[in-house]
């Protein structure tokens, strides 16, 4: 359990070690098992997070948002590998697929379970990064430099979620200031991968303030074998280098943190820029074409108690999330239909939820919210397209502890979505969403069971289109799914330091309504209504530190994911872009007790993900593959000089998610950080 | 130890193998060439706009072969073995082979025999950019002609990457050896689409949109003698505009242009849409008639074929708003008058369109909407009962596009590709008809 701490001060440590067992005390002192209450936030509670952490009767999923569904949770020194992507650390969790589409900076989108990643909603402290163009998330424009904690929940999504995804969620929480400190780094690697990153915070623990900038480049001119289209003759095929794939990007962060009276506020505020090339297919890279992005968050929330006791709390968020996408082709090589592109996205969120004890074994957490979005779309020389959203949501969540150490969960959401082309209108598209879970057990040992029934609205890409080339359909009719699964997670003390943790979990999901797109003999796609499909899979994940420094996790997903769409033409069932293995071991070695570092550690992981289809008919396979990654961390200078090395895709594999888009072979990061205290 | 740890790697390796996808369907192999009362046959092309796969049908309508190469007839990279994009050529190969046209991304020429199912060669004309080959007409032998579509904005980087023009390919290297460059002007480029043999010329149709698709120019028929491929003359037809289609007609006296107009013009598309008949006994064809849009059902569609010299078969693009579903049209070359033949389920999902004339005087239009041939006769300028040919069974792709191969005894393969490439085992048409 040591290893899941994160790299604080030892001082820190034992606060908040310290404040974990006064929580655990408490809790057990109400006959209750230590979770944290839905709804709640993990900005609020670094005491809970610490209760997960800090011994083995505490419950063991490491999930602060809902402990009551499936969910892993990512921290500390794996976040910090130099070169590191969140697609790459998503690949290692259990439930997760990752569409990677090249190097640093280029598209990549996580989906769960089989959803699609529309359905799987991102966020990054607590602002949702889904888009309304295509719903989905570009992983590449996370900064997995300043998150502390990615917490994957699989099939339901917690109450602090705006969007109880099909798939599930993907949480990306960035650390919070902690008082005086200040850190800088640099970056080197593979493929002109260089950057730079600096961070410095004041304050204490009433009130802190951190700000953090990092900027970064690549190239990205790996080298990947091109077949000049010609699969049927190898003789022509050359070893080509992607071009026009180079990316630098800009990331500012703003945190603060401050206590109000019994209660906090924090605030997140967020810039990144990048600009890079759009290198297009490998058998047809591009020359000119490039993108800008520009991404600008912000988001407060303020908890405070509304009792005497801690038996009733109140948080209000306010965010806000403005996105620019450009895009200049000159030379159409993007098939735009115009030389350049701008599209635009703006969301404006209120929400309060509360928590509220109503009795020694039931908590109730009634919550609202209202969103305003906005999309534009900006065709060089035309006229520009616009769409609005109003949303708005009233869910509740309760929780019941029961005798005999079963908890019994319930969410029920009721969404209305007002959309046009001009301003907003009111609601006319409502959703009922929520579901039902029991948990038997706790720590050690828990028993989970949960069903549900989820909805995803269109986006207003799908419904308005994006461009001549991808249109909408104004009548697309909201994807629902319906999704249960039951499993088992427990933790163990083996004695002598050594531990184990392990979880397993099945489900079945069933999808209707999906949208999908079509291709007419005219060359544009538009979304239409007609997919329908079942999912059934299994997810396992084992931790064992059978002797404290060596760490041993494997996580494997079984997935058999079915075209169920009735009238279906195609021989082929199973849904294309998902593999029905992904298997993730990861052995981990740590040591605090060095001559002269102060802390080393050396992980070696491996992903294997089977074949799957790139096409509905199941014609076009994209083979098995893996990646093997190591990583060395050694700390010394009592810490403050942290070097850091990965190696990636050691056997230098080819590997592709989506074809025509290779993904970049064995490759070397390096990066050095000076940190005080 | 030793042994039980080799177990279960072993064990482990099948489990992580068990749970890759099952393998795509086979190819059902090669057909015989002899034997045919026709002397020919149908390659169809069906898709998705995802993948592909060829089949082979006799022209009274036999299935001969469902998949003789298909996107699963080799391993995928960068690319796929056929896209989703993979078109015919107008006019049947003379050298037996099937020849597929891999148009967007991969942008290839691909050679087959249909005998044995292998890939003969295969050749890239995308030269650096999306080059997006579009007809294939071998001329002599050793030559064929290949039109590109696509021009390039930035050439120079490599030869023959101008596009906008036809490609001379050599059949014995199956490399390109000359780029002829067709007109430019008015800012519309060339956007040569279809290949049509007249005599000792090898005509053009040219779409003429501008770099956006905005706008389009007038019609354009570009003429390249192909005893020193060069351009002979070219001949602006005025009004209509989007011309794909080009037909000729048994005789060789008629030429028939199928033109959809502009897209971009919405509601006016129309207006410069339809067919143009065209007097093709002299060295330049002189227009004789032209059927406008309304008469046809829509804009007429990028496939016309004769069914004999006086009637030509089409079809009619329809639309998403209003709905109104594609048709197939008979059209009475001398008089003027459409015969709707068929409606379609839906818009845009009829394709190509191929006749049999001099044969069993059959038309077969690809109704992607039906998954299907739409199959008829033609008799009196109008069409007999419409049945539908299931083609794709086992995969469920919908046909799209349709060619013509000999069946005639082939002669010697000059090249050939590893035959772990592609392709499997002949197979006679009497087996072939059994197992359907």
């Amino acid at each position: 359990m040591r290893r899941l701490l994160p790299p604080l001060p030892w001082a820190s440590r034992a606060l908040l070690a310290s404040l974990s067992l006064a929580v655990s005390a408490r809790a057990a002192e109400a006959g209750r098992p230590a979770t944290a209450p839905q709804g709640g936030r993990p900005a609020d509670r670094p005491e809970q997070e610490q209760v997960i952490v800090a011994g083995t009767r505490a419950e063991p999923s490491g999930l602060t948002r809902d402990q009551g569904v499936a969910g892993s949770v990512v921290t500390g020194e794996r976040l910090r590998a130099p070169g590191a992507t969140a697609a790459e650390i998503l690949r290692t969790q259990p439930g997760v697929q990752v569409a990677d589409t090249g190097g640093t900076g280029a598209l990549s989108t996580a989906s769960i379970r089989g959803a699609t990643s529309a359905q799987t909603p991102v966020y990054l402290a607590g602002v949702r990064l889904n888009d309304d163009v295509g719903g989905t998330a570009d992983l590449s424009l996370v900064p997995l430099w300043l998150v502390e904690r990615v917490e994957v929940y699989r099939g339901h999504a917690p109450l602090a979620a705006d969007r109880l995804g099909i798939g599930g969620a993907i949480f990306f929480d960035p650390r919070r200031p902690r008082g005086p400190e200040a850190a800088l780094g640099g970056l080197a690697g593979s493929f002109g991968t260089r950057g730079a990153w600096a961070r410095a915070g004041t304050g204490n623990t009433d009130a802190s303030v951190l700000v953090a900038l990092r900027l970064d480049r690549a190239s990205n001119d790996f080298a990947y074998r091109d077949d000049r289209g010609t699969r049927f003759d190898t003789s022509d095929d050359v070893t080509a280098r992607r071009t026009n794939a180079d990316v630098s990007t800009t990331d500012v962060w703003l945190l603060g943190s401050t206590r109000l009276g019994d209660g906090r506020a924090d605030l997140v505020v967020e810039h990144v820029a990048r600009e890079q090339g759009v290198p297009g297919l490998a058998l047809l890279p591009t020359r000119a074409a490039r993108a800008t992005l520009r991404r600008d968050l912000a988001a407060m929330t303020a908890t405070v108690p509304c009792a005497d006791d801690d038996r009733c709390s109140v948080s209000a968020t306010s965010s806000a999330l403005v996105t620019r996408s450009g895009y200049d082709d000159p030379l159409r090589e993007l098939s735009l239909g115009v030389t350049g592109l701008v599209t635009r996205g703006t969301r404006a969120e209120q929400s309060v939820a509360a928590r509220i004890d109503a009795s020694d074994v039931v908590t109730l957490s009634p919550a609202a919210r209202v969103a305003v979005e906005r999309l534009s779309i900006e065709p060089e020389g035309q006229a520009t397209s616009s769409a609005s959203r109003v949303s708005s949501r009233l869910a509740f969540a309760s929780e019941m502890r029961l005798p005999a150490h079963i908890v019994v969960r319930a969410l029920a959401a009721e969404e209305c979505h007002g959309t046009s082309r001009g301003r907003a209108e009111a609601c006319d598209d409502a959703a009922t969403s929520g579901r039902v879970g029991v948990q038997w057990g706790g720590a050690p040992v828990a028993v989970l069971a949960n069903a549900g029934r989820y909805v995803r609205v269109p986006t207003l890409g799908e419904r308005f289109g994006v461009s001549g080339s991808v249109r909408g359909s104004e009548d697309l009719r909201s994807e629902r799914g319906l999704t249960a699964d039951a499993g088992v997670r427990g933790a163990a003390d083996l004695g002598a330091g050594a531990s184990a943790y392990g979880d397993l979990f099945v489900f079945a999901q069933a999808s209707d309504d999906l949208v999908a797109y079509e291709r007419s003999a005219l060359g544009y796609v538009r979304p239409f209504n007609v997919g329908r499909a079942r999912l059934l899979g299994l997810e396992a994940r084992a931790r064992v530190t059978p002797a404290p420094p060596l760490l041993v996790e494997v996580a494997a997903t079984l997935l058999d994911p079915r075209d169920t769409t009735p009238g279906r033409a195609a021989g082929n069932d199973i849904l294309p872009f998902r593999s029905r293995l992904v298997l993730a071991p990861r052995v981990e070695l740590a040591s605090r007790s060095l001559p002269i570092v102060s802390s080393a550690r050396i992980e070696a992981r491996y992903v294997h993900e089977s074949s799957r289809y790139a096409d509905p008919a199941g014609l076009v396979v994209v083979p098995a593959q893996g990646s093997l990654d190591v990583e060395l961390e050694v700390r010394v200078l009592s810490s403050h000089l942290a070097l850091r090395a990965r190696l990636a895709n050691l056997l230098d594999q080819a590997r592709f998610d989506v074809i025509g888009y290779p993904l970049p072979g064995r490759a070397a990061f390096f990066s050095a950080e000076v940190s005080a205290p | 130890m030793n042994r039980l740890a080799v177990s279960l790697v072993l064990v482990a390796l099948v489990g992580l193998a068990g749970c890759d996808v099952p393998d795509p369907p086979a190819s059902t192999g090669g057909v015989a060439t002899a034997g045919s009362a026709c002397g020919h046959g149908i390659v169809v092309a069906s898709s998705d706009y995802a993948s592909t796969s060829v089949a082979l049908v006799s022209t009274d309508g036999v299935v001969l072969s469902e998949s003789i190469l298909s996107s699963a007839s080799a391993s995928s990279g960068i690319s796929t073995p056929l896209s989703g994009d993979v078109v015919l050529p107008l006019a049947r190969p003379a050298s037996g082979q099937v020849v597929l046209l891999d148009r967007y991304p991969n942008g290839v020429i691909t050679w087959l025999d249909p005998r044995t199912a292998h890939v003969v060669a295969q050749l890239s004309v995308a030269t650096g950019f999306a080059s997006n080959p579009q007809d294939y007409v071998e001329v002599d032998a050793s030559r064929a002609y290949v039109s590109r579509y696509e021009s390039n904005p930035a050439p120079g980087k490599q030869a023959f990457d101008g596009g906008g023009d036809v490609v001379v390919v050599d059949l014995t290297t199956h490399a390109i050896t000359k780029s002829i460059p067709l007109p430019v002007d008015g800012g519309f480029l060339p956007r040569a689409s279809r290949l049509q043999r007249v005599r000792d010329r090898v005509l053009v149709s040219l779409q003429r949109f501008d770099a956006a698709f905005k706008n389009a120019g007038d019609a354009r028929l570009v003429a390249i003698d192909v005893a020193t491929d060069a351009i002979a003359w070219q001949l602006d037809v005025p009004g209509v505009a989007g011309c794909g289609g080009v037909a000729l007609s048994p005789s060789g006296d008629t030429l028939a242009m199928s033109c959809a107009g502009s897209f971009a013009d919405g509601t006016g598309q129309a207006a410069r849409a339809g067919i143009v008949v065209l007097d093709a006994r002299g060295d330049v064809p002189v227009v004789l008639r032209r059927i406008d849009a309304g008469v046809l059902g829509g804009p007429a569609g990028p496939s016309i074929a004769f069914a004999s010299d006086a009637e030509l078969v089409g079809t009619a693009y329809g639309s998403e708003s209003p709905k109104r579903p594609d048709v197939a049209f008979v059209l009475d070359v001398g008089s003027g008058i459409a015969t709707r033949a068929f409606s379609a389920s839906r818009a845009f999902v009829l394709g190509d369109v191929r006749c049999t004339t001099g044969c069993a005087a059959r038309c077969f239009v690809a109704d992607a909407g039906r998954s299907g041939l739409a199959r008829f006769t033609v008799t009196a300028g109008a069409a007999g009962s419409v049945d539908l040919l299931p083609v794709d069974v086992t995969r469920g792709l919908p046909p799209r596009y349709l060619g013509g191969f000999l069946r005639a005894v082939l002669p010697t393969i000059p090249r050939g590709l590893p035959r772990a490439a592609s392709g499997g085992e002949p197979r006679t048409q009497q087996r072939h008809e059994r197992r359907r």
